[in-house]
This record gives C-alpha cells, sequence and structure tokens, in this order.
C-alpha cells in the first residue's frame, strides 16, 4: 500500500553546523488527520518544503502516495505556506480565480461561500489586507480544494480564537475520508481536539509517533502535556 | 496549462510596464503637437521644446531599461522569492513555467521595440515633415540596405533569436545566483557580467572566421545560447529549488 506521505532517511543541512532534518524515517497512513508538534526550529516548515519540492533534500528521499514530488503529487497536494503567496495586486476574488484555472479539484462554491462566512469583500486586495484576513484568504484557497493530502503550516497561528475554531471546524468537515490532513503548530492545546495522530519533531529527529488515543488511553495524558513534559526547557 | 500561464504572466507584468509604454507615446504626441509648424518653429517655442525632446528621449531609454528591469524582477520574485511558494505547487512542468515567462519576456521585448519605432515616427514626422515623406525615407533605407546585399528575413530572424538568448540569460544569472547561501543577488550580477564578457570573447573570436556572414553567424550564435542558457534554468528549477 501506498502512504499517504512516507520518508525515508530524509536529510536536509542548511549551513554546516547541524541538519534542520536528520535521517527522518515516517509513515503517514490515508484518511487522518495528524499534527507535526515540536518547538520553534525543529524541522517541521523544512519537511513541509521538502514534501512539496520547494527544497531539494541534501539525502533520502520522500513520497506523496509513492511519488517523488512533481507535476503529479502538486495536482493532490493543497498546501497552506507559512508566508503570504499570492501577488499583492489579486483580490480575493482573482485570487479565486487563479485557483480555479489551475486546480482541477477546486471547489468554487465552497471558496465562495467560506470567504462570505469569514466576512471577506472579495474585491478587496491582498495588498491592503490585515496580516491575518490574508491568512484567512489562503486557508480558503487551500480549504477549498478537495485534495488527498492537506500540509497545513500553522494554519491558526495568526488569527483569533473565534476563527481558529472555524477553521478547525472545516478542517474536520471539509475532508472526505480518503484524505490526509498535516497541520504543523505549536498551539497544541487548540488542535488536539481534532487528530488522529501526532508526530513529535525534535532538532531534525522524529521524537514521537503515536494516535492521540494511545496518548490519553495508555498513557494517561494529554497531547498538550505529553509535549511539555518531551519538550521541557 | 501554458494559456492559462500566460493569462496571468500578462496580467502581471502589464500592470508596471504598460503606463511606461503610454507615456512615451504621450510624450512623443506632445512634441509633434508642439513642433507642427515644421523646425522653424522650433526656435520660438525654444525650451519647452527642447524640454520635451529632452524627456522623450529619457523615456526611449526608459523603454529599454524598465522592460528588462520588469521582466527580471517578474522572474525573480515569480520563482524565488515569497510567489515561489505558489508558483511552484502548481501541477505545471518546469518547461511549461520557463516557456511562459519566456514568452510573455519576449512579447513585451516587442512592443517596447514596436513603441519605440511609433514614438519616433510621431516626433520625426512633425518636425521634417516639410522636407521628406515618411515612406520615402524608409523606402530610401530598404534601398540602400539592399544595395549592400542586407537580407531582411534573415536579420528578423537573428534579432528574435538575440532577444530570446537575451531573456534566457538573465534567467540563468538569477537561477545560479540562488544556489549561492548567501548574497544571492549579487552573485547573480556578477554571473551576469561574466556570461556578458565570456559571450562577447567567444563571439568575437567566431566573428573573425565568419566576417562573411554576420547575421547567418549572430542566428546560429544566439541559438546556441539560449539552448545552454534555458538547460541551465531547467537543470537548477528542476534539481536545486531551495526557497528561503
Amino acid at each position: 500500500m501506498d502512504f499517504a506521505l512516507e520518508c525515508k532517511g530524509l536529510t536536509k543541512w542548511y549551513g554546516n553546523k547541524f541538519p534542520a532534518l536528520n535521517q527522518i524515517d515516517l509513515q503517514l497512513e490515508k484518511g487522518r488527520i495528524i499534527g507535526l508538534l515540536g518547538p520553534n526550529g525543529s524541522g517541521k516548515t523544512t519537511l513541509m518544503k521538502l514534501c512539496n519540492g520547494l527544497l531539494t533534500p541534501t539525502s533520502g528521499e520522500v513520497r506523496i502516495n509513492g511519488l517523488k514530488p512533481g507535476v503529479q503529487t502538486k495536482r493532490v497536494v493543497s498546501y497552506l505556506p507559512e508566508r503570504t503567496y499570492l501577488a499583492d495586486w489579486m483580490t480575493a476574488g482573482q485570487a479565486i480565480d487563479y485557483f480555479k484555472d489551475f486546480y482541477a479539484n477546486f471547489n468554487v462554491e465552497k471558496a465562495e461561500d467560506m470567504l462570505r462566512r469569514l466576512g471577506i469583500n472579495r474585491n478587496l486586495k491582498i495588498r491592503t489586507m490585515s496580516k491575518g484576513t490574508r491568512e484567512k484568504v489562503q486557508l480558503m484557497l487551500v480549504m477549498s480544494r478537495e485534495a488527498g493530502l492537506y500540509l497545513l503550516d500553522e494554519p491558526i497561528g495568526g488569527v483569533d480564537p473565534a476563527t481558529r475554531d472555524y477553521i478547525l471546524d472545516t478542517i474536520i468537515t471539509n475532508y472526505h475520508p480518503q484524505a490526509t490532513v498535516v497541520i504543523c503548530t505549536h498551539l497544541i492545546h487548540d488542535v488536539e481536539k481534532v487528530l488522529d495522530e501526532v508526530v513529535f519533531l525534535h532538532q531534525g529527529r522524529i521524537a514521537l509517533q503515536a494516535t492521540v488515543k494511545e496518548i490519553q488511553e495508555e498513557r494517561g495524558t494529554t497531547v498538550d502535556a505529553l509535549f511539555r513534559e518531551v519538550f521541557r526547557c | 496549462m501554458l494559456g492559462k500561464l500566460l493569462k496571468y504572466e500578462f496580467l502581471a507584468t502589464a500592470r508596471p510596464i504598460l503606463p511606461v509604454y503610454a507615456g512615451t507615446l504621450l510624450l512623443a504626441l506632445f512634441t509633434r503637437l508642439l513642433t507642427i509648424g515644421g523646425i522653424d518653429n522650433i526656435d520660438r517655442l525654444g525650451a519647452t521644446v527642447g524640454l520635451l525632446i529632452f524627456l522623450y528621449v529619457l523615456s526611449l531609454v526608459a523603454i529599454f531599461v524598465l522592460t528588462f528591469l520588469f521582466i527580471i524582477i517578474r522572474f525573480y520574485t515569480n520563482m524565488f522569492r515569497d510567489q515561489a511558494y505558489l508558483t511552484h505547487t502548481l501541477p505545471v512542468s518546469v518547461d511549461t513555467l520557463i516557456w511562459s515567462k519566456l514568452i510573455a519576456a519576449f512579447v513585451w521585448s516587442f512592443a517596447g521595440f514596436l513603441v519605440f519605432l511609433l514614438s519616433g515616427w510621431i516626433v520625426v514626422s512633425g518636425i521634417i515633415r516639410e522636407y521628406f515623406f515618411l515612406f520615402d525615407i524608409w523606402h530610401e533605407i530598404f534601398f540602400l540596405l539592399n544595395s549592400i546585399g542586407f537580407d531582411l528575413f534573415l536579420w528578423v530572424l537573428s534579432m528574435i533569436a538575440s532577444t530570446l538568448s537575451g531573456i534566457l540569460m538573465f534567467y540563468a544569472a538569477l537561477s545560479i545566483g540562488q544556489l549561492s547561501k548567501s548574497a544571492k543577488i549579487l552573485i547573480a550580477v556578477l554571473v551576469y557580467l561574466g556570461m556578458l564578457v565570456a559571450v562577447s570573447i567567444v563571439s568575437t573570436m567566431f566573428l573573425f572566421v565568419m566576417w562573411e556572414a554576420p547575421l547567418v553567424f549572430n542566428l546560429f550564435f544566439s541559438t546556441a545560447q539560449g539552448i545552454g542558457w534555458y538547460f541551465i534554468v531547467r537543470a537548477i528549477l528542476r534539481h536545486k529549488v531551495n526557497l528561503e
């Protein structure tokens, strides 16, 4: 069986001091919501970028549905990066048109509906939006794709708690049973209730991979408490 | 997909480029209106015409400098900066990406050349109307060129090849600059200067051998260069992308 995401000996060096990712072996099954958790600089964003072909591995490989990142995987991966990637002259409406043009699995009705619910004017330019609004627009675009794998880098980091709830709600209700969602965040308390599985990253290595059920039932603790324990400074 | 990419490529590049072209044509028109009485009139209007002609010449320079600057900025920001996070996650091959940028850049270069000719025609037709008719000038020029064995078709082909390879050379320098961990733009500029030097040395050497047919030489040399730059850009975008 092909995994939604599989890494074999994945290593990435930026400078010469220490690797951002060090010999990562990871297999994520389809149909789950997975939290990729770790402190700042643990390699979460690096892993996401490698999955999208935005970085070239130093060694090892990453596969999505058994394929290396390329045109085929880009059709099924919906990625939310931690920065604004839309041209600032575009309006929210133009951004929707753009996604509709390039992604066959983009659902326009869903996008328009989310835009309305989030109270964002279609004709507002990206340039004039606040940072939070930009993040909402990008998340709206990414979640409106009926994708096989969602890679969300800090989807709730920059928004208020009410919107946070709406976003998490969208993530749970929006995706179909075969889709996999990877959420990268350090706001563990907020995402804990939606996660099936967690992967802890620590200094470029996997510190733990377990289902939330295992953590709660067998270890008798919460993900949030376990995280604080594992990463105690 | 190429069509869709081109659509957005033109949408994005028209925004800064069109105002420059429109401004140039407008200045040419003003210059033409003020010199409507022919060359004799210039003395009377003096400083105004002088200033307009100065501004007009400046805008001609601006056409070429800004067109290439916008082409470079577009490639850099869309392929290597924040927008690249979207560009490189589109389900599109690297080849299609490069071609979309190249075609749009070529069309703008050509449009810039047309604006240059058109505005020149607007200005000149006003000043020397009493002495020549413009079409007579063209006729004279072609006659002269034909008499020395100038091949217009070959010249057009050769210009197309030089423009394409010129644009690809910018892309190659920018892409090579990205391989460095720091000072990426500085390295790209240095690489570009190095390329210029190398290209002129090689072309001078070959021109000695092929001095009888400079246009044929330029056509082949530009095409070879263009293909070389293309594969450098392609290899880097396929195997060496490392976005910050």
